[in-house]
């Protein structure tokens, strides 16, 4: 359905200030796009993407908050709305890791990463349900990760995050499946073991992850550049025939 | 491993004269590409396809012959090399579909399917391996199909075909893990139901192929282009750290 007036490419990031997010950022930013970038509270790292954005020709507004909070995830839609006058894309990138094995987590931090992850992720999408219906080449990418995929000894357990991003996939899967009749695509991004930068949140120190190099069959780390390449393909009016499939970018890592 | 000798990218590309394979072409070629295209016997169109590509700047090699034959796989790889000085692209497109359920099959055409899917990508992988060991940014992209995903009772049943795709998506994840540490990928792209351009091979009359239209979430056909926009992006220098995955390219068909 095309728009009688024209209006930018809008997308909502979360999880925006670094990592993986801020990589997306990059990738995506350009003239006749607009962005709501989102982080916890990292407001000068958030800044400093959303220089990056103006700086390379498009519209920002930056966003600060907990998505434990009810309400906060709908509130980026609807400054999305409000601001560049509707949606078009969706990457919902915010993490929670609890890096403790089940007799470890208590029953708080389960429910936090539950709330972050998933939770607001289907406040986001309820929200954004009648603007993706409207969209031009609408587009929802969540980042997963390769925890709810590989089980096995020598492997890290985070087993709160690994139910929470379990539950993101299968809410985006759904999703697909409501957006397909109008050309929306809805897909998951499951990074393995990537390089963050220096200021990105690192769950495990360089000496642990080192440990799982072997298990990679390329033998390397991957970059958060080649996350957020395959992130900035699936919301490309290039991917519109890929809905409801998780796409692992992990170097071969099974 | 960097070459010392500028040599162009060079890309094989089977089934190439029409359908999948020649928009795969369409979406590669470009200036500094060199490609060796395969069909079995559609000269008019793989010469079209040829022209269209030598006009974008690209050098082309066109080789007819079935892949059914021994050898017929392994000079592919032969003529990139002594064309072109190396090989960093396998597309391995084509296909034999085989409408026939077990019990009309004979073993004739059951052994066609697996020779020309499964066997002649073994064969390509075998004589490729140390090219693509030495190319920067080497790539195979197997197609597959929906084929060996897809079994239910409203589905048409390729038995045959759906057995050889089965294991040229398996060849396709070993061969993955052994390119790994050259930092090679080997993916495989599964698209679902297709419109296929005039010329090509239609397996399944139009009138039957509306009666699948309901159980496509998009409620459509993909384009041919869609498919080729996937196959690109994963040969392409970006999808540096995707590897070892099939790629459903099927408007969520599940």
């Amino acid at each position: 359905m095309s728009d009688s007036v024209y209006r930018p490419r809008t997308i909502l990031v979360t999880g925006a200030a670094t990592g993986i997010g801020a990589a997306i950022c990059r990738r995506l930013m350009g003239p006749d796009t607009a962005f709501i970038i989102h982080t916890r509270k990292n407001r000068e790292g958030l800044n400093n993407i959303a220089a990056e954005i103006r700086a390379a020709g498009g519209s920002v507004e930056t966003a600060l908050g907990d998505l434990v909070e009810r309400g906060l995830a709908g509130e980026l839609v609807s400054r999305a709305a409000k601001e560049f006058g509707g949606l078009d894309v969706i990457v919902s990138n915010a993490g929670y890791a609890v890096p403790k094995g089940i007799g470890d987590v208590d029953n708080e931090a389960f429910e936090i990463a539950h709330q972050v992850i998933c939770r607001a992720f289907f406040e986001m999408a309820t929200a954004a349900l009648p603007h993706l219906a409207k969209a031009n080449h609408g587009r929802v990418v969540s980042i997963s990760t390769f925890g709810p995929h590989v089980f096995r000894p020598g492997m890290p357990l985070l087993p709160a995050t690994s139910a929470a991003k379990a539950g993101l996939e299968a809410l985006t899967r759904g999703l697909a499946l409501q957006l397909a009749p109008q050309g929306t695509t809805a897909n998951v991004v499951a990074p393995g073991w990537i390089l963050k930068d220096d200021n990105a949140h690192v769950v495990r120190p360089q000496k642990v992850r080192d440990l799982q190099l072997p298990s990679i069959p390329m033998g390397r780390f991957g970059s958060m550049d080649e996350v957020a390449a395959v992130v900035s393909f699936l919301a490309s009016k290039d991917a519109s025939y890929v809905t409801g499939q998780v796409i692992h970018v992990n170097g071969g890592l099974v | 491993m960097s070459n010392t000798v500028s040599r162009p990218r060079t890309i094989i590309v089977t089934g190439a004269a029409t359908g999948i394979g020649a928009y795969t072409c369409r979406r590669l070629m470009g200036e500094k590409m060199a490609f060796v295209i395969h069909t079995r016997k559609n000269r008019e169109c793989l010469e079209r396809v040829a022209g269209e590509m030598r006009a974008a700047g690209a050098a082309v090699e066109t080789a007819y012959g079935d892949l059914a034959e021994l050898g017929m796989a392994a000079s592919l790889v032969e003529r990139a090399a002594s064309a072109f000085g190396g090989l960093d692209v396998i597309v391995s497109n084509a296909g034999y579909a085989v409408p026939i359920n077990i019990g009309n099959l004979d073993e004739k055409t059951f052994e066609t399917a697996h020779q020309v899917i499964c066997r002649a990508f073994f064969e390509l992988a075998t004589s490729a391996l140390p090219y693509l060991a030495k190319a920067d940014d080497g790539r195979v992209v197997a197609v597959s199909s929906f084929g060996p995903h897809l079994f239910c009772p409203s589905m048409p049943l390729y038995p045959a075909s759906a057995a050889a795709k089965a294991g040229l998506e398996a060849l396709t994840r070993s061969l993955a893990v052994q390119l790994a540490p050259a930092g090679a990928t080997a993916n495989a792209v599964a698209p679902g139901m297709i419109i296929k351009d005039i010329g090509t091979h239609v397996a399944r009359p139009t009138k039957e192929r509306e009666r699948q239209l309901n159980l496509i979430p998009m409620r459509r056909f993909g384009t041919i282009d869609e498919v080729a926009a996937v196959i690109a992006f994963l040969a392409s220098k970006d999808a540096s750290y995707v590897t070892g995955q099939v790629i459903h390219v099927n408007g969520g068909l599940v």
